[in-house]
């Protein structure tokens, strides 16, 4: 017993070490007044308004765990090219039958190692989940009805990296795979370097008569190019490195370099010199690999979110043209069904198609969860510079300047490096200044929070519209001499299928399953129109009658003749729909 | 009513109790056991020059093997990668591999072979399909190609409950045809034994439907549809992946078997051409250049300059096999030997090895109102090349049988074996073996080897010198493929210049890449350097070799 209490002690103050506030006072329970839709006093405090390493997020993870051990497990999906972890959090109500038997949805952050913050939202979601459980009803029937997989980094290393080593807002992007940018023979070689050891990464420049640049007039802290028949005052020599290698060139093969695990998934693929950014073949990333069976062993996910930075949007596929047929018109009015109520609960953000409206991309992990798994699946980009002054832009120069005053007015110039000399060996006496790695696509700490509650509500709306199947109505006729007709009607009450228009058409699920238990069938069929006697029968096996979907607000009907009149059930298998049983008791 | 039938073919197969066929006469082929000692026995016989790895382990539990020969762990000797069994039941391919590996072996000893393996490794993967072709050493035959991983064929939520079934027990797999005038099939006019489809262009009348053997287990209308396995590794590549298609995979290389092989190929930067054994075939015809496909963004033709080198090498393959009948470019989707030169970038070269030759009849010999005789047919030309050369059992002529799903109908069992089409018989595999061994031999010859040539240095005054000198690739082949231009997955051919203490480069530059370098061409370059003293010029590619030499300035 004294061990115990010993050891409780101890976890208590090895937890305490790690926890993002300190007690104080000020948040004793009695002196906290709650605030709409917030967790007031939450098991685990955690700051929502700043950025944490992989270690940061393990150990917020084991603190969940430990506080909420019937709502939330983390494992392991795999292991990262260097060797960690790639946590899942699997959150449901495990009391309220097993995970395998609910409808899934997947949420993931960070597959581009510099957009960090999908993280800090996947992990939020996760915390506001379990903290919410008790005190919400909507939350605790979700948890009932839904199983979550989270996974707050699916790029662990290069994630540290970003955050550990010389990099920009927009480096590493990769994982931490070597990687021969410049096709030399030799990997990483001549990567960024933090020249002037400031700690940041920024820019160069360097006072030329002959440059094409010049200081902005309304803004003295960057520059603007210098107009046609104007002499401007620098150059721009990039961003800060040296030749590392002495090949004459500078920066040219960064760690990790230019690959990009959001264009190695296993759908609608192509190579390097099709689809910039593939590595070699299909999840070839091993930690999109680990995801990948993942997702093969939990066939109940129904919906899915991947998080990137930045720009404000909800995407959906397709990623190309070519696979414009693997999203069928219900699939799509799915999609728009969702999206838009998104673009409205997150303003600022745009619902739209990957290839038309943004860019086209081979082989994204959005396409593939679509296209290869059936799953209706968003990406969002996280922050937009709509958050600024609640405004949009017409062109880059009149949103660097907002920029600038949002740094001035919000951070206080937090996020800003002021240009300072600096003796190059190859360019001479130069300048190096400009703004911060965590500024620009990352949001500023006091916009995190609010942006992680909306983009999670987001991802809520979409999860709770993942199928709901009832049995709906249990119909007897007696056929005489001992034969008994019996029709079942088993509604799906959400709006997503239990099968996406490809899946339908490509098989990529196994059909839903309606079996009658408790009778001996003599024939079993599945009821195409009721009301004008229309039925298919099913030969092989008709206990157990195949449905191709259970259509989102809508219904399937299945009829069985039986003999006996004995009680019986009616058991309900859908891979995404759940699984159910309904009894008749006389 | 079907227990009964199960017991009336069980009552069959004891009774005729089998003997036993000889289906290409087995002992040619060596099974997954037997290759793997081989290739130990290579290895322990040829310490110095050989590696023998296993690669991975398939879902059936078999080693993928790869044998390297030549200088060992060397990365910048042009390699030629050698691949086997791609599909499972081309037999022959796991055999000319290896016996390509032991004839060269046997052969290290003479000056021409120890040569070769100074200047050329190989990259032998016998067979990386031994889950299937273990079928053809098994009790029950069949034409296997798919490894052992469980998988619903079908797509009906139902894993392998529909196969085939050896309905007359004689432990071969053949073919049923049902007469039944829903059928779509007749009998060839010159060969009634072959069965060909309805011609309705011509008025034919379907007779019969023809299934392979076995029966409808799980009452879906197909038959043998799901059967056991797997993934086929011909399927299972990125380029042009047919998803959902039985036996394609989940996605493209999702099998071990298949992620091991492109992993092991991809960290051997040397390789400057890829030879597979099976049944793409882009030697008995070259693949052609077709300007719009290959200006696509996805690119599905062969590039024109690789097109020229396939042209090429194919007319060898011809002169050295010997003449072949009805030539024809054979590609599947998803298969290897079209993924080495998309998507890895290689010259990539494959055939079935085994072409059956055309058997003319005379004219004056053929009765009159027979099909029109235009129309080649492969299978009635392989019937009458098999009637007068084939020493083993190749055909089961059709016999009538009683069958589950078809009561009251006329159901005959037979056709032909599996294998015999595409794999040699015994008397033929030793010649097939060492036509193929002579063109692999002369395939590496055309390998690129860059050597640094026309070397001058000259002072222009004042400690001041010029070098020039030209990079040129003495072999047929390019450095870099037209299409391994294109991808970062193959090396460009690098030049790099270390100085003397003091001497410094005045115009140039240290490290340059070639971004091409086409065979039997040259590139010029040069460079104003200050100061006398030794200069290393390193120049070349792992795939093309890498010359250093030393340049006085003096």
């Amino acid at each position: 017993m004294k061990y115990k209490v010993i050891y409780l002690i101890f976890t208590v103050f090895l937890s305490g070490a790690f926890l993002p506030i300190p007690e104080s006072k000020a948040q004793r329970v009695e002196d906290i007044f709650k605030a709409a839709g917030t967790p007031s006093n939450p098991k685990v405090p955690v700051s929502w308004n700043r950025y944490y390493t992989y270690n940061g997020i393990s150990s917020i993870c084991d603190e969940l765990v430990s506080a909420y051990p019937d709502l939330i497990r983390k494992t392991s999906i795999g292991k990262s090219y260097e060797d960690r972890d790639i946590w899942v959090l699997e959150i449901t109500d495990f009391k309220t039958k097993s995970p395998e038997d609910k409808p899934g949805f997947y949420i993931d952050g960070n597959i581009h190692s510099n957009e960090i913050q999908g993280s800090e939202i996947s992990l939020y979601t996760a915390w506001y989940l379990v903290e919410s459980y008790n005190e919400n009803a909507f939350i605790n029937t979700l948890l009932k009805e839904k199983v979550f997989y989270i996974v707050p980094t699916i790029n662990p290393d290069a994630r540290d990296n970003y955050m550990k080593a010389p990099n920009t807002a927009n480096t590493p992007r990769s994982g931490m795979i070597p990687f021969d940018d410049d096709r030399d023979g030799l990997e990483d070689e001549d990567g960024l370097d933090d020249i002037n050891g400031d700690g940041h990464v920024t820019y160069m420049r360097r006072k030329n008569p002959n440059g094409r640049y010049k200081i902005d007039p309304e803004n003295p802290k960057w520059l603007i190019r210098a107009d046609p028949d104007e002499a401007g005052q620098y150059e721009f020599l990039g961003t800060e490195g040296f030749d590392n290698d002495g090949d004459g060139m500078v920066n040219e093969d960064r760690v990790g370099g230019y690959y990009d695990p959001n264009r190695d998934w296993g759908w609608d693929w192509q190579p390097d010199y099709i689809q910039r950014g593939a590595l070699k073949y299909p999840f070839s990333v091993p930690e999109n690999r680990a995801v990948a069976r993942f997702v093969m062993e939990h066939p109940n996910i129904a919906g899915a979110q991947s998080y990137h930075n930045s720009g404000g949007m909800i995407l959906r596929g397709p990623g190309s043209s070519s696979d414009e047929v693997s999203f069928h018109d219900t699939d799509k009015s799915v999609y728009d069904a969702i999206g838009k109520l998104g673009s409205k609960i997150i303003p600022g953000y745009e619902y739209m198609v990957l290839y038309t409206d943004l860019y086209p991309a081979f082989g994204g992990e959005l396409s593939w969860f679509h296209g290869g798994r059936g799953i209706f699946t968003f990406t969002n980009e996280l922050f937009t510079s709509k958050y600024f002054f609640n405004k949009d832009y017409e062109n880059y120069n009149e949103r660097m300047k907002d920029a600038f005053e949002f740094d001035k007015y919000l951070l206080f110039e937090d996020a800003y490096v002021e240009w300072t000399p600096f003796d190059h060996p190859i360019y001479g006496e130069i300048e190096v200044g400009g703004f911060k790695r965590n500024y620009s696509r990352a949001d500023p700490g006091f916009l995190l929070e609010s942006d992680a509650h909306r983009n999670m509500a987001f991802t809520i709306y979409h999860a709770y519209h993942t199928p709901k199947l009832v049995v709906e109505e249990v119909k007897e006729k007696d056929l005489g001499k001992g034969l008994k007709e019996i029709t079942v009607t088993v509604a799906n009450k959400r709006m997503i299928p239990t099968h996406s228009g490809n899946d339908i058409q490509n098989r990529i699920n196994p059909p839903d399953y309606i079996s009658i238990a408790g009778l001996e069938v003599l024939a079993g069929m599945v009821v195409i129109d009721e009301d004008l006697k229309i039925t298919k029968e099913q030969r092989f096996n008709p206990r157990q009658i195949e449905v191709e979907n259970i259509p989102g607000m809508g219904v399937v009907t299945v009829r069985w003749i039986v003999s006996g009149d004995k009680d019986f059930s009616i058991i309900v298998e859908s891979q995404k729909g759940g699984n159910l049983t309904w009894s008749k008791k006389s | 009513m079907r227990k009964y039938i199960y017991l009336f073919f069980i009552g069959v197969a004891l009774i005729l109790h089998l003997k036993s066929n000889m289906i290409l006469g087995q002992v040619t082929y060596r099974d997954h056991k037997e290759i793997s000692k081989s290739l130990r026995d290579l290895q322990s016989r040829h310490p110095g020059i050989t590696k023998l790895i296993s690669l991975t382990r398939t879902s059936g539990g078999n080693d993928i093997w790869a044998l390297e020969i030549g200088k060992i762990n060397s990365t910048n000797q042009p390699g030629l990668a050698i691949l086997g069994g791609v599909d499972g039941s081309y037999i022959s391919g796991p055999e000319l591999s290896l016996r390509f590996a032991e004839e060269i072996l046997s052969s290290s000893t003479t000056d021409s072979i120890r040569n070769l393996l100074d200047s050329v490794s190989f990259y032998i993967i016998p067979n990386v399909s031994p889950d299937a072709s273990e079928q053809y050493f098994s009790d029950l035959k069949y034409a296997r190609n798919k490894n052992s991983r469980e998988t619903d064929d079908d797509r009906d939520g139902k894993v392998n409950e529909d196969p085939n079934e050896d309905l007359n027990s004689d432990g071969i797999i053949t073919s049923l045809r049902i007469k039944d005038p829903k059928g779509t099939w007749i009998t060839h006019p010159d060969d009634e034994r072959v069965m060909i489809p309805a011609d309705k262009k011509e008025g034919e009348k379907g007779q019969y439907i023809l299934i392979s053997e076995g029966i409808d287990n799980d009452l879906d209308e197909s038959f043998n549809e799901d059967g056991a396995g797997g993934i086929v590794f011909n399927m299972n590549l990125p380029y042009k992946f047919e998803h959902f298609k039985s036996g394609a995979g989940d996605y493209p290389v999702s099998e071990n078997e298949t992620k091991a092989v492109l992993d092991y190929l991809y960290e051997k930067w040397n390789i400057f051409a890829v030879l597979t054994f099976g049944p793409s075939d882009n030697l008995s015809a070259p693949q052609q250049f077709n300007k719009s496909d290959a200006e696509k963004q996805v690119i599905s033709s062969i590039l024109e300059s690789d097109a020229m080198i396939n042209s090429f090498v194919s007319k060898k393959y011809n002169e050295i096999s010997g003449e072949i009948s009805h030539p024809q470019v054979c590609v599947s989707n998803g298969d290897f030997m079209q993924w080495a030169y998309f998507h890895y970038g290689r010259l990539s070269f494959g055939t079935p090895a085994f072409f059956i030759p055309e058997i003319k009849i005379k004219p004056d010999s053929l009765d009159v109102s027979k099909k029109k005789k235009e129309e080649f047919n492969p299978e009635v030309n392989f019937m009458r090349w098999a009637d007068s050369t084939l020493q083993e059992e190749y055909f089961l002529d059709w016999t009538e049988i009683q069958h589950p799903d078809f009561p009251d109908h006329h159901v005959e069992v037979g056709g032909l074996y599996p294998y015999v089409r595409n794999n040699p018989p015994a008397g033929m595999i030793d010649s097939i073996s060492r036509t193929h061994n002579e063109f692999i031999v002369w395939l590496s010859s055309q390998r690129p080897v860059i050597q640094i040539i026309n070397i001058q240095s000259e002072s222009i005054g004042k400690n001041l010198f010029r070098l020039e000198l030209d990079i040129y690739n003495r072999g047929y082949f390019p450095a870099l493929s037209e299409i391994g231009i294109k991808t970062r997955w193959v090396k460009k051919p690098k030049i790099s210049l270390t100085l003397d203490s003091g001497q410094e480069i005045i115009s140039g530059r240290p490290i340059q890449l070639l971004d091409k370098l086409d065979g039997d061409s040259g590139h010029h370059m040069s460079w104003l350097i200050r100061e006398k003293g030794t200069i290393m010029v390193e120049a070349g590619a792992p795939q093309t070799g890498i010359q250093v030499i030393e340049i006085e300035l003096k």
